[in-house]
């Protein structure tokens, strides 16, 4: 173990072993000590599987909704949090799954109510920056809505649905931020993250563009909820990284900043790119919707490019490639 | 587990040492139940139910519903014998309420409507209860532009990030987490959302307007308004209020959501001009800046409550306020020597 480790900032990441968190850890472990903390109710060792060799990293078991004692993680030694404390937080946990939705709606009312307060508690404890993982779900439906979506917007969202524990329940997560940083002068980000894709993605979970790149290498009907006409904006995860790593570094008045792609395209387009990539034979049918579906439109990010110099780069394109070439290597690994 | 039938029922009563948790307590009493009282006094006080402390069928247990409550530990329950005849409704009221003091009381408003309200539903969960939640009018967000009344269907609109989202979006958040014990538990879960309500024991000097108007006019000091002349609102006497969350937990099944409270806007000038005809007062309107936490609020649309509960607010004005002046009268010397220690009836 080098001795330099100390000179690193101290990351804590919860929902780490996600989609999202885990290249989020990806990203942060060339340039800090990380502190993976995920319980695994709808992420994934796999996805975290190569980082457990590296040095400055560190995964721990915990669920959120239970008090964080730092302290009694032994294997912590090494990054001193007891002497350096933790600088950053990236809080991401939070159960999602769009076809097991009722399985985890109370860990999902939990995570959003005392999962937030403790990840805020140990802010206020290491005085650290804390960056929420906020959804565009929070701003209700907005099917048929041409403008692009604004921070500023008002949100109208019915609370009362069965996905109320996720998208009232996200509303409520930037609440408790507010006012924290509101009593304690806390630094907070809240990133309101759109559509994304890339690879690590569940597959079969109701998410379109793993399953449409699997069943497109297999062969199989392609099935879009929708239809022909259905839209979308696709963000590269990378993309939305970069992003919150940007936010996480800007100055303390910057506060809520929507990450997504706002080009508009059409999920039949989508389809037919991943079937040339992979030159399949596969057929598209198109079914309703699945849940309650909330169509969050399309963000405007023009605060993000102007606040954070932030634009999405990675080409479509490239960015399912990417993907299928994961697909393929590990095929039999997330096709179980 | 069907509810079994005793002689009186077990009712907890969570925040009821508040205004209207107070005079709940009061009319479950009446009507021949047995009464937990729970309360942490942030923004309540003993006074309010000194008067029901000696009824045998009324218990008072200083407890913070953000702490889990587990009745067993406290032998002065023992004579409810919660163990076998467990606890019928539960009445959760609980969340601090204070228009001047909300800046000290934003993190209590928190975890009320988030690690209380797990609590309060884990416990009717346990024991099988009916649950009453009291929402508020402020999750449907400020007064529409139209001033159309609103119906519980609306979504609303609350901005999430404003600096009185602790309340306004916990009470929504609140909402959606007794939806979701009422899908995944199968509870029986009310939802009153309680429009403005103005009554004897209503706080004093907390910058709710009505109480403070009635003992300054008495005294013939400066009546503050917090706001201007358009400062409208509609008001409803708290007996009405507690009739109609009363007759709410009574009803079987899921209604969703129910508003109460008047539908009948009025100029705060007009409430106060009343109160001064009725003392002979000779106090003077101050307008002062208006509150974070004492805004205009929509009305409310009462066809379900009329409909399903057949409920309509009956107290006047009127009535209501000379309730008050008399309550205010009797009490006067106590509520001027302890500010805002409100004495009982």
């Amino acid at each position: 173990m080098g001795g330099h480790h100390f000179e690193k900032r101290n990351v804590l990441v919860t929902g780490g072993a996600g989609f999202i968190g885990s290249h989020l850890c990806d990203r942060l472990v060339k340039e800090a000590n990380v502190i993976c903390v995920d319980n695994f109710i709808t992420s994934s060792l796999a996805n975290i599987d190569h980082l457990l060799r590296e040095p400055n990293f560190e995964f721990i078991n915990h669920d959120i909704t239970q008090p964080f004692e730092l302290n009694r993680f032994s294997e912590l030694e090494r990054f001193k949090v007891k002497f350096n404390g933790i600088q950053e937080i990236y809080h991401l946990a939070c159960p999602i799954s769009k076809k097991h939705f009722d399985d985890f709606k109370i860990a999902t009312v939990l995570t959003n109510s005392i999962g937030v307060k403790n990840v805020l508690d140990l802010a206020v404890e290491n005085h650290a920056k804390v960056l929420y993982a906020s959804s565009s779900v929070l701003y209700g439906d907005r099917h048929g809505d041409k403008k692009l979506v604004k921070e500023t917007d008002e949100c109208r969202l019915d609370h009362l649905t069965t996905r109320g524990a996720y998208d009232e329940g996200k509303r409520f997560s930037e609440s408790i931020l507010q006012t924290y940083a509101e009593v304690y002068g806390l630094d907070i980000k809240i990133a309101r993250i759109f559509r994304t894709y890339g690879p690590r993605m569940k597959i079969f979970d109701g998410n379109l563009i793993p399953d449409i790149v699997l069943n497109a290498l297999e062969g199989k009907d392609i099935v879009i909820s929708g239809d022909e006409e259905t839209n979308t904006s696709l963000a590269n995860v990378a993309d939305i990284v970069d992003g919150m790593i940007r936010l996480m570094s800007s100055p303390i008045e910057i506060t809520v900043v929507n990450l997504g792609s706002d080009q508009q395209i059409r999920l039949v387009s989508v389809a037919q790119k991943i079937m040339n990539i992979i030159n399949s034979a596969s057929r598209v049918r198109f079914e309703p919707h699945v849940h309650q579906y909330i169509d969050a439109g399309l963000p405007d990010i023009s605060r993000a490019r102007e606040l954070l110099g932030w634009v999405p780069l990675v080409r479509l394109e490239d960015g399912l490639k990417e993907m299928i070439d994961y697909a393929n290597s590990n095929r039999k690994l997330v096709s179980f | 587990m069907p509810t079994p039938v005793f002689d009186k029922k077990n009712i907890i009563v969570t925040g009821g040492a508040g205004f209207i948790g107070s005079h709940l307590c009061e009319q479950l009493l009446q009507q021949g139940a047995r009464v937990i009282c729970l309360d942490n006094l942030i923004s309540s006080t003993l006074t309010n139910i000194d008067f029901l402390l000696k009824n045998p069928n009324f218990e008072f247990i200083r407890h913070d519903i953000n702490l889990p409550f587990n009745a067993e530990q406290f032998p002065e329950l023992e004579r409810f014998k919660m163990k076998f005849q467990g606890v019928q409704e539960i009445y959760h009221l609980a969340c601090p309420m204070s228009p001047k003091e909300f800046e000290q009381t934003r993190m209590q408003t928190l975890l009320a409507n988030s690690v209380g309200m797990r609590n309060a539903l884990d416990l009717a969960v346990k024991y099988r209860a009916k649950f009453l939640f009291t929402s508020t009018s402020t999750i449907y967000g400020p007064r529409p532009q139209d001033g159309h009344q609103l119906k519980e269907s609306e979504t609303g609109s609350v901005d999430v990030n404003s600096e009185r989202a602790c309340y306004d979006e916990g009470k929504r958040f609140a909402e959606t987490a007794c939806r979701t014990y009422q899908q995944v538990h199968g509870l029986d879960v009310k939802v009153a959302r309680i429009f403005r309500t103005y009554g004897p024991r209503e706080r004093l000097f907390s910058g709710e307007m009505v109480p403070d108007f009635i003992v300054n006019a008495l005294d013939n000091k400066d009546i503050e308004i917090f706001g201007d002349e358009t400062f409208t609102t509609s008001l409803c006497y708290v007996s009405d209020v507690v009739d109609a969350i009363v007759k709410l937990m009574a009803t079987e099944g899921d209604m969703g959501p129910v508003n109460i409270g008047s539908d009948l806007d009025m100029p705060i000038v007009e409430v106060v001009k009343h109160i001064l005809e009725m003392t002979g007062s000779t106090s003077k309107i101050v307008f002062q800046p208006q509150l974070l936490f004492m805004t205009p609020l929509g009305l409310p649309d009462l066809t379900k409550v009329k409909e399903k509960l057949g409920w309509m607010p009956l107290v006047s004005l009127d009535e209501g306020l000379k309730k008050i002046i008399d309550y205010t009268m009797a009490y006067k010397n106590v509520l001027s020597e302890f500010g805002s220690t409100k004495p009982k009836i």
